[in-house]
């Protein structure tokens, strides 16, 4: 992203709501006077969680608000992937598909979404409800294959769970995020295979 | 001090130096593409590396390693060699091969370096990256393609022009230098990002693919669009000029110059007098010089002197005014003015109207008091020297006058004379921030001084400058910021009326009634011709600009670049202009034409070189002998001590369009389309075929 | 000379062939002693001007091929042959020259004059 897309319509003002400015002051006033630049990328995730992406208006007005040049604020947010500067569906789908989930399955993940969503990675669908797109590794690949919606990750998955977790967001509810198959965290799917007898006691400890 | 040794040369430097600027020190240069002494060190073309020890086995970028007592560098040892060529190498790998269609070659630190430190063949086959090209205004086109990432341009245009508007976006194989938003870059020295960029991304779109670097003469000259007397070189093939580049000199204008010094050279192409020209039967008719003449001796025969008048102009240079002065001597006439714009100074003292602290001085200073001026615009170069100082710290700058974006931070105490009288009166707490600076300054612009009040408005700076202890033994902090190239060599050449003599108000007011009957306007023109009544006008001058309309006789002369002549600018130095072309059809350089013409009239000046006249100049004086030099000026009383009023009305500023205030760059066709953009505001990118 | 050519034409020349401007092209009628060539050599049609030998008679005269080269079919891109014309009326003129208008594209260094108005 060198400059403005001009084939995305670019709203022409920006403004916090009252309750994402309040947050955003908040933000500001953690760091020290004259150090407000230090708020940009909180304050850029904020406008990303109120528009759902980030525009050049958005931008602009966080450059106003910090005090710095607005090339600043653009520099930054073309840096970090994770801000869009495109619209995308309300819920972005992000797959995971470095080498552990790609090896654990995450075409087959890719798949299921494009099949069920009728778009392909990197589109949005056309009621604006979903887009895909595939992401480097997201940290969680004791349980992959995994995604990303939003906030939360979406772990242990396979093509059922997958297009489960879709209809439910389809239907406004929101799915249990992390694994689905039920384990605990990173626990061992198959559970413990260790440490579990009863009374175990450190060595020497007698 | 730290000991080193470069090289198996030892040097001791100052702490804090990098081992690039020792290795300048003792003669050893280190290849480079992002350091630039001027703007803060980036490290990230890793160009410099070098091997040092003691250290980790591995090369150091020398241009961010401080040194350190007991230091060994080699610039050349096998390690430091394998590492240029490496990062040699991979600076290529995306660096298009269009050298032989770039307008950089020949002139590229890419080519320079590449040829004597990078590999003979490339080992890349894969694809190369391409980058779509941004547009950065009417002066500067872009083949980003060719970035090399070094963010020079970035640097100057945050540190050094003060306009924060380029960046890197995107990071990786994705990083660009853009502004992102397809703008014209707001800056009146944005041409030098040209001469900063090592590589061919960033180049002078006026001049595109007009010419190599080894087809030009150059020429070392003055610059005359400012005050500042910029030190240029001219680059001209044949008898055009095709650019004008900076010189360095650190106590000038360092190396930049402003767009207009740099661009508005085509305006020497259009509109030129290139013949004598006489009105017959109310209609301007070509002549040649004989019949001009004439026409001058007939008119001027037997008419007695105080009815002849003479008006400097901007880019009128001294030579030709000495001549001139002591023409009208010569004719009994002692109205003469370099003044046109009516500004108010005492040419009694010099220094009532010079910058008595030089432009580097302002590095000085530690507080700044700027009285009507807009620095931005009158001397962009000097703006960029207050803006450094300003960035170093500590230092406190009022303004009074119209509030304008100077590129940094300054109070702005008011708009009139009123805030000024009372800072005279120590009722303004400035004056105590004034006072409690060891150096402090006070720069009064030529907006200040070409009112009616303007004696006034000087006699209060200097009153100011005295109470707040600006003039020390070794300080002297009071200054004048003229905007004409012509006018302090004018004021030192005693281009003022003498005895009886009217200034310009005057001469104009004189030529109205009838009372003036011969008005000679000497690179004037900015008088409206129609104010001059039924005078007889002389115009001699380059180009066909508001005084040669108005002409009753025309006397084509030489532009800038077109004659060997002095100019001084507004810190009283005295520097050299040179012949770079001749000038155009008959036009002649313009003290000849005065000494010609002094045959004709019977009063045949005494000098018949241009090393004769220059003689008798110093003789005049003594500043003109002392080329390159900054003479004191002694302080004195000058001014009127007379209270300003309280309801005088605001200063105004005199440049109203930075792009067009002579008739250079008025005729220029490139200070007519950054008119367009950065006056008007046109300055998104134009879409279709108009780019 | 042109009296000696012809009269070595007379005494040893072999005609070879003629070309269309009715330029005439000649050997020596003997086989040369071993480590020498035939000479070859044109009777001009006219003024004596080598430009005017088309370029397959130029080949053979030259001695870069045995033979003159036939033309048998004229491609569309061939050009007729044209002698050198400088120094006679036809020759080539630039543009900017005042016998063709005196009229050129823009050069280092033209300027625009001013002109007084009306």
């Amino acid at each position: 992203m060198s400059a403005v897309d001009q084939d995305i319509q670019q709203p022409a003002t920006f403004a916090f709501t009252d309750e994402m400015m309040d947050r955003a002051k908040a933000i500001i006033a953690k760091y020290p006077e004259g150090r407000q630049r230090s708020a940009t990328l909180p304050l850029l995730d904020l406008a990303q969680r109120q528009e759902g992406w980030v525009s050049k208006a958005a931008m602009d007005t966080i450059a106003e608000m910090l005090d710095v040049p607005p090339m600043r604020v653009y520099e930054v947010a073309t840096f970090y992937t994770m801000y869009k500067l495109k619209p995308v569906g309300k819920h972005h789908i992000e797959v995971c598909t470095n080498v552990a989930c790609m090896l654990r399955g995450s075409d087959e993940i890719v798949g299921a979404c494009s099949d069920h969503l009728g778009i392909h990675v990197g589109e949005t669908t056309e009621d604006g409800q979903f887009s895909l797109a595939e992401a480097e590794c997201l940290g969680a690949c004791v349980n992959a294959p995994m995604i990303q919606i939003g906030d939360h990750y979406y772990e242990d998955l396979d093509k059922d769970s997958m297009k489960a977790i879709i209809d439910t967001l389809k239907r406004g509810e929101s799915p249990k995020p992390g694994s689905q198959i039920g384990r605990q965290t990173s626990a061992p799917a198959g559970g413990l295979t260790s440490l579990n007898t009863e009374g175990f006691k450190p060595e020497g400890d007698s | 001090m730290p000991k080193l040794t470069i090289d198996g040369i030892e040097v001791e430097v100052e702490p804090g130096t990098t081992i690039l600027q020792a290795a300048e020190q003792v003669g050893v240069e280190i290849p480079r593409f992002c350091y630039h002494e001027r703007l803060s060190i980036a490290g990230n073309c890793r160009m410099c590396l070098v091997e040092v020890q003691p250290g980790p086995p591995k090369p150091a970028a020398s241009c961010a390693m401080p040194v350190a007592d007991g230091m060994t560098v080699k610039t050349n040892s096998p390690m430091a060699m394998k590492a240029r060529k490496g990062v040699m190498e991979f600076l290529l790998i995306n660096h298009p091969l269009d050298c032989p269609i770039c307008d950089q070659g020949g002139e590229c630190d890419l080519q320079d370096q590449a040829m004597a430190y990078g590999a003979d063949t490339s080992r890349y086959a894969e694809a190369k990256r391409a980058v779509k090209d941004k547009y950065l205004g009417p002066l500067v086109a872009t083949q980003m393609t060719r970035c090399i990432h070094c963010t020079r341009c970035i640097r100057f245009a945050q540190e050094v022009a003060g306009v924060p508007e380029l960046g890197a976006t995107g990071r990786g194989e994705h990083m660009e230098v853009t502004n992102y938003v397809e703008k014209a870059l707001h800056s009146e020295l944005s041409g030098n990002v040209v001469d900063l960029c090592p590589v061919g991304a960033l180049t002078n779109k006026p001049y595109a693919f007009n010419a190599r670097p080894w087809e030009l003469k150059k020429t070392e000259s003055v610059d005359v669009f400012d005050a500042v007397g910029s030190n240029i070189r001219v680059d001209s093939r044949g008898p055009q000029v095709m650019r004008v580049l900076p010189r360095v000199n650190d106590d000038v204008n360092e190396e930049w110059i402003s767009d207009k010094t740099r661009q508005a050279v085509d305006g020497l192409l259009r509109q030129r007098l290139d013949r004598p020209y006489v009105r017959k039967d109310g209609k301007l008719k070509p002549a040649t010089w004989k019949e001009a003449f004439e026409a001058i001796a007939a008119k001027l025969n037997g008419l007695s002197g105080d009815k002849i008048a003479a008006i400097a102009g901007d880019l009128a240079d001294v030579e030709s005014m000495a001549a001139l002065k002591d023409l009208m001597t010569g004719l009994g006439s002692t109205s003469i003015d370099c003044r046109q714009d009516g500004m108010k100074v005492d040419p009694a003292v010099r220094a009532s109207y010079l910058f008595n602290s030089t432009v580097a001085g302002i590095e000085e200073a530690d507080a700044l008091l700027i009285v009507g001026a807009n620095p931005r615009w009158e001397a962009a170069v000097m703006n960029a020297r207050i803006r450094k100082r300003y960035l170093m710290g500590g230092l406190k700058i009022g303004l009074i006058g119209q509030n304008v974006d100077l590129t940094y931070k300054v109070d702005h105490l008011g708009t009139g004379p009123a805030t000024l009288q009372e800072l005279v009166d120590g009722k303004h707490s400035f004056a105590e921030v004034l006072k409690g600076a060891k150096r402090p300054m006070i720069i009064v612009g030529t907006g200040a001084l070409m009112r009616d009040d303007g004696f006034q408005v000087l006699g209060a700076a200097r009153k100011l400058a005295d109470a707040v202890g600006a003039v020390t033994e070794d300080w002297n902090g009071f200054n004048v910021l003229h905007t004409a190239a012509g006018r302090v060599g004018g004021l030192d050449v005693g281009f003022v009326p003498g005895e009886g003599g009217r200034d310009t108000h005057a001469i104009v007011e004189g030529a109205a009634k009838g009372d003036i009957e011969v008005v000679w306007l000497h690179h004037a023109d900015e008088i409206a011709g129609e104010r001059l009544g039924k005078a007889f006008v002389i115009y001699q001058g380059h180009h066909g600009d508001r005084g040669a309309h108005r002409a009753d006789v025309i006397l084509p002369g030489a532009a800038y670049t077109e004659k060997n002549a002095t100019w001084v600018n507004t810190e009283g130095r005295v520097q050299r202009g040179r012949l770079a072309v001749f000038p155009p059809g008959e036009a002649r350089e313009d003290w000849t034409i005065i000494r010609a013409l002094s045959e004709v009239l019977g009063k045949t000046l005494p000098y018949n070189t241009l090393a004769q006249l220059r003689d008798r100049m110093t003789a005049a004086n003594g500043v003109f002998g002392r080329i390159d030099e900054i003479v004191p000026a002694e302080w004195a009383t000058f001014g009127d001590d007379t209270p300003l009023s309280a309801d005088a009305k605001a200063f105004a500023l005199p440049i109203e369009n930075f792009y067009m205030t002579d008739s250079i760059s008025r005729a220029s066709l490139i200070m007519a389309e950054c008119t367009d953009v950065y006056i008007n505001g046109n300055d998104e990118k134009k879409t279709g075929t108009d780019d | 000379m042109i009296t000696g050519t012809l009269f070595t034409t007379w005494l040893k020349g072999e005609f070879v062939g003629k070309d269309q401007y009715g330029n005439r092209y000649f050997q020596e009628r003997k086989q040369p002693k071993p480590g020498r060539r035939r000479k070859r050599w044109v009777l001009y049609n006219g003024k004596i001007e080598a430009s005017k030998i088309p370029p397959e008679w130029h080949a053979w005269l030259h001695y870069t091929t045995a033979e003159p080269i036939k033309v048998d079919e004229k491609k569309p891109w061939m050009k007729e042959h044209l002698p050198n014309l400088s120094g006679t009326v036809n020759a080539y003129v630039p543009s900017g020259d005042d016998r063709r208008g005196g009229k050129r594209d823009k050069g280092t260094g033209d300027y625009e004059a001013w002109t007084p108005g009306s």
